[in-house]
């Protein structure tokens, strides 16, 4: 196996540890790059192969294929913010985001979706857009080309046949998953890193061409503060982190460049504009900071699941994204099951917990991801800076949230019986193994809605500098450009202007081209 | 040794007595002040009942290796959020010691470990959304340690393959 960029840096591409820095330094380019994720990554390859010359900056390491551990205890602290211990400011929430290079692609779990067409509905009647399922297939097929994404030809793990099996049972809708992979091997691994290059992750594709191309890419870096004057950015003042990926304040190493793209993730980007105290017109910057919350189910079968084998995720359903009803939509999908994961998520202690865990390969999970964002009770959260300029997401959740979080319940415990389940295990303080689904339906329309008692937990973070044709409504235009700072572009989760519904990598993929396409006629 | 030095020692051995971790807990609080240890010597062996290995020893060495995996995973959390839990941990730190100032401590060393859960349990059905948090954070720190450790992976019948050894 093959370490794409370990190669080619000993071929002369350019790389910087930036941990490694013991005084100031200072770098000038046409492009500097904050996040080496879906966005700054796709950006870095098509502004690189356009003759710009670009810098990307990561805050995360440089891990790829070999250096890639198999192990929890490993991968958590190496590939994940926080260690994957974020949470919002309340606790009730864990978040799992990457900070390595590649972002959230590297630890992702390949499942590549196009924006829904009722989001783009929403976001042209609420924001201005003008973005449409026509106007975005031609940077759809671009990236689904680019990343080999397509439909995933292998029969899929027992944990997400299940989902398959109860949705048939009942009749409800599912999909078999588009992935971003070549050559995939079925091991069950996406989120610790692939050991194989098969998932097209960026740390496979557009890293290694932007490099080729010319582009500097700095690891263990964090961006702190955009210089601004006027209606410019001036420059942009970044410190190494230490092992523990903390910020090293007494070195500083400074960027100048043309154009400066923010792409550090939806609490990442805000947070960095929030830091620069960027004009905020709109009042819109690190507000609406959305994460598709999702409501966790467990269940017990005779057979064996083994859900830490075969790809992650290859079934999803949408039987209830789009409620007829004014309640919050959601979408059914399946996460891997290995042992921190599921030892962290499951209910119980003690003796009740071990039990659990000794069954852990009849474990099924189905999870609910709550589409928040569309709804004036669902209007998400926002991104607070801690003393020191860390940020935390401060995310309430609303009865309205809370309905759709009992509805998931019962949806989950439903389905999970229909495809077999011996028990099922809402995952709520106050709930038990259930043994048939009147028993649970009953129990679950009991259980208290409130945090802490349900376990919920986030993979995709959205929003915090959404985009609007209308300056009062967002922070950057439909291009993803700032709207007061014209050097400025946010190219990320973050402009999106609700939840997706969906799976975001795509659809950060498809901006990112579209906006870049659109950027390099400016700068060129 | 002061007062509350007095308890946790007084806690980690009775209570070892008829557990099985008095070499543990016995060196574990040896010349420690720091609250996190404290609290983590004292709740590990409750929240991990029914997890750990049958051979002293080798319980003994998981009980080492869990709380030290706490420690070390809490330098990769955000200063602000590594000086919350410290303030957590000597919060919770206090709350044993009021525990056994009010129970009557010297009563303990027969304290069977439901009542630790008890303990826990009230914690988890606070009124206070910190001791709420203090449950839900502590238990998460403590799997996540416990079965990050491949030698706890026995009884899940779980091999994490090596593609890259």
């Amino acid at each position: 196996m093959r370490n794409l960029i370990a190669e080619g840096v000993a071929a002369g591409w350019s790389y910087l540890d930036a941990s490694t820095v013991t005084v100031d330094k200072q770098f000038e380019a046409d492009v500097v790059i904050v996040g080496s994720g879906a966005g700054g990554a796709m950006a870095a390859e098509q502004l690189s192969l356009a003759g710009l010359k670009v810098i990307v900056l990561e805050m995360g390491s440089l891990y790829e294929g070999k250096d890639f551990k198999q192990q929890e205890r490993w991968a958590y602290p190496a590939l994940y913010q926080d260690g994957a211990g974020r949470k919002t400011l309340d606790q009730s929430i864990g978040i799992l985001q990457g900070r390595t290079v590649g972002g959230s692609t590297t630890v992702n779990w390949t499942t590549s979706i196009r924006t829904p067409e009722k989001t783009l509905d929403y976001w042209r009647t609420e924001f201005g857009s003008d973005l449409t399922s026509e106007n975005l297939a031609p940077y759809f097929q671009q990236a689904e080309q680019r990343l080999n994404i397509h439909p995933w030809p292998v029969p899929p793990n027992a944990n997400n046949d299940k989902l398959r099996q109860g949705c048939e049972a009942l009749g409800w809708q599912y999909t078999v998953i588009k992935r971003n992979v070549n050559g995939c091997a079925n091991l069950g691994y996406c989120g610790m890193g692939c050991p194989i290059n098969a998932k097209q992750s960026m740390l496979v594709s557009t890293i290694p061409s932007a490099m080729q191309a010319g582009a500097l890419l700095i690891s263990r870096v964090s961006a702190r503060e955009l210089n601004w004057q006027n209606d410019k950015v001036q420059s942009l003042v970044a410190v190494p982190v230490d092992q523990y990926y903390q910020p090293i304040s007494k070195i500083k190493l400074s960027f100048k460049a043309r154009h400066y793209i923010v792409a550090a993730g939806a609490i990442g980007s805000p947070a960095l504009l929030l830091r620069s105290r960027v004009p905020d017109p709109s009042g819109r910057l690190g507000k609406h900071t959305y994460l598709h919350p999702s409501v966790i189910s467990g269940a017990l079968f005779e057979e064996t699941i083994a859900g830490h084998s075969g790809a992650p995720q290859s079934i999803y359903s949408d039987q209830f994204v789009w409620p007829v009803a004014e309640q919050i939509g959601f979408k059914l999908e399946v996460p891997p099951l290995h042992p921190v994961l599921m030892a962290t998520k499951l209910t119980g202690i003690a003796q009740t917990h071990a039990a659990l865990m000794q069954q852990f390969n009849q474990l099924q999970v189905v999870i609910a991801l709550l589409r928040d964002g569309f709804h004036p009770d669902s209007q998400g959260g926002t991104v607070l800076l801690s003393d020191n300029g860390e940020p935390v997401v401060d995310y309430p959740i609303s009865d309205y949230m809370w309905q759709g979080v009992q509805q998931a319940y019962l949806a989950m415990a439903e389905l999970q019986f229909a495809a077999g389940a011996k028990s099922v295990l809402p995952i709520h303080q106050d709930a038990k193994l259930y043994a048939n689904w009147r028993q649970a339906r009953e129990a679950i329309k009991a259980l208290p809605l409130q945090k802490y008692r349900a376990t919920l937990a986030s993979a995709h973070v959205m929003g915090g500098c959404n985009l609007s044709a209308d300056p009062d409504k967002g922070v950057v235009n439909l291009q993803g450009q700032h709207h007061q700072l014209e050097n400025l572009s946010v190219f990320d989760g973050s402009v999106f202007a609700s939840s997706l519904g969906a799976n975001p990598q795509l659809t950060i993929y498809a901006l990112t081209l579209r906006n870049t396409a659109a950027l390099i006629k400016i700068l060129k | 040794m002061n007062r509350r030095q007095f308890i946790f020692r007084s806690l980690a051995l009775t209570l070892a007595a008829s557990t099985g971790y008095s070499l543990y807990q016995y060196q574990s609080l040896q010349g420690s002040n720091n609250p996190a240890v404290l609290v983590l010597d004292a709740l590990l062996p409750a929240v991990l009942m029914g997890a750990l290995p049958a051979d002293i020893a080798t319980q003994q060495r998981s009980l080492q290796q869990c709380r030290d995996a706490v420690l070390e995973f809490m330098a990769y959390l955000p200063q602000s959020q590594q000086q919350q839990l410290n303030l957590l941990f000597k919060l919770l730190q206090q709350d044993l010691v009021r525990l056994a100032l009010t129970g009557q401590w010297l009563y303990l060393a027969d304290l069977p470990v439901s009542q630790r859960l008890d303990l826990l349990l009230s914690w988890r059905d606070s009124y206070f959304s910190l001791l709420q948090q203090a449950f839900s954070g502590l238990r998460e720190l403590i799997y996540g340690a416990f079965y990050g450790q491949p030698e706890h992976w026995l009884h899940l019948n779980y091999r994490a393959p090596e593609f890259n050894p």
